[in-house]
């Protein structure tokens, strides 16, 4: 559609009230269209994110986003004049707007932090607490407490989702831990062949270890048993001569 | 007013909902756009609430050191 000009040219008979959005909305309206479209750059990038993290789409912010959609489009239904609607009508479907937009970002931030933590769970799983102190001191020093912290904000994200007056701050502080986050992820991501290493070698020695240990046990129960027996025949043979 | 009647401007859209199976079954025969959806790669929010109560139970390891 948008290719054919012509059909741009055969629509002329749009409302006087768009010929300028500035003039057409009130300050407040602007300034929420504004951070409804802050709002909407984070959100975006955390929907490429998330599906890049689980090779799947997740539903409820999806739904958000068309919701948010189509608020938008009861909006400009009434700036085109395409329905009749004032000026409160414009209003409340801005303010749905970017509720709706607002909602599908605490969606996608829960979703991706549940899903860093498992991510981060499964790079790390079979791998012993000595080979992560030996090779990786970062991860107790900043990555534990600070996936840690983040895990314990989740009933915060929730809250913060249902409040009346929502604020763009707590999605931007949000969305810089879920990235700070993803990089954390790509650091264990880098050192998991050397901690899988690692811990072959570590649990090679301790088999070695132990298969020595379990060695030298077994002869000196040998050594023990041998020595009962010949005490015991050289008793037998004592108390005979006797 | 052109095409619709009014009342559809403010009438809620339903929640999208899916049946996994179904999608699968039709997926060769009707798919359009997301290949993700057409392959039933969809999570929707009882299932993400299910993996969330699994996930959260899991344990990092924790530091020997402290």
């Amino acid at each position: 559609m948008a290719d054919d000009e012509a059909f741009l040219r055969q629509e002329s008979e749009i409302s006087a009230m768009v010929t300028g959005l500035p003039d057409t909305l009130s300050a407040r309206d602007l300034e929420v269209l504004r951070k409804t479209t802050e709002c909407y750059g984070i959100l975006k990038d955390l929907a490429l994110y998330a599906e890049e993290l689980n090779s799947e789409s997740f539903l409820p912010p999806i739904n958000e986003i068309r919701d948010a959609f189509d608020h938008l489009m009861r909006m400009y239904s009434v700036l085109f004049g395409l329905r009749d609607g004032d000026s409160e009508y414009i209003k409340e479907n801005l303010d749905a707007v970017f509720r709706h937009v607002y909602r599908a970002s605490f969606d996608y931030l829960d979703y991706i932090r549940i899903y860093q933590k498992d991510y981060m769970h499964r790079r790390l799983e079979g791998i012993s607490q000595q080979t992560i102190v030996n090779l990786f001191p970062e991860y107790y020093r900043e990555i534990l407490p600070e996936i840690e912290s983040c895990l314990e904000d989740i009933p915060l994200y929730k809250a913060s989702k249902d409040i009346g007056k929502p604020d763009m701050e707590t999605v931007e502080r949000y969305h810089a831990k879920v990235l700070k986050m993803r990089d954390y992820c790509a650091q264990i991501n880098k050192m998991a062949p050397a901690l899988i290493e690692a811990e072959s070698k570590l649990r090679g020695e301790a088999e070695q270890r132990e298969r020595k240990e379990s060695g030298i046990r077994r002869a000196e129960t040998w050594k023990y048993l041998l020595f009962t027996i010949i005490g015991a025949i050289v008793g037998g043979i004592i108390g005979h001569l006797f | 007013m052109r095409g619709v009647s009014e009342e559809i401007w403010d009438q809620e859209l339903p929640p999208i909902r899916v049946n996994k199976d179904t999608i699968k079954k039709q997926a060769a025969r009707y798919r359009m756009g997301s290949v993700r959806l057409a392959l039933g790669r969809i999570k929707t929010r009882e299932e993400f609430e299910e993996d969330k109560r699994e996930i959260i139970k899991k344990q990092f390891p924790k530091n020997p050191l402290q």
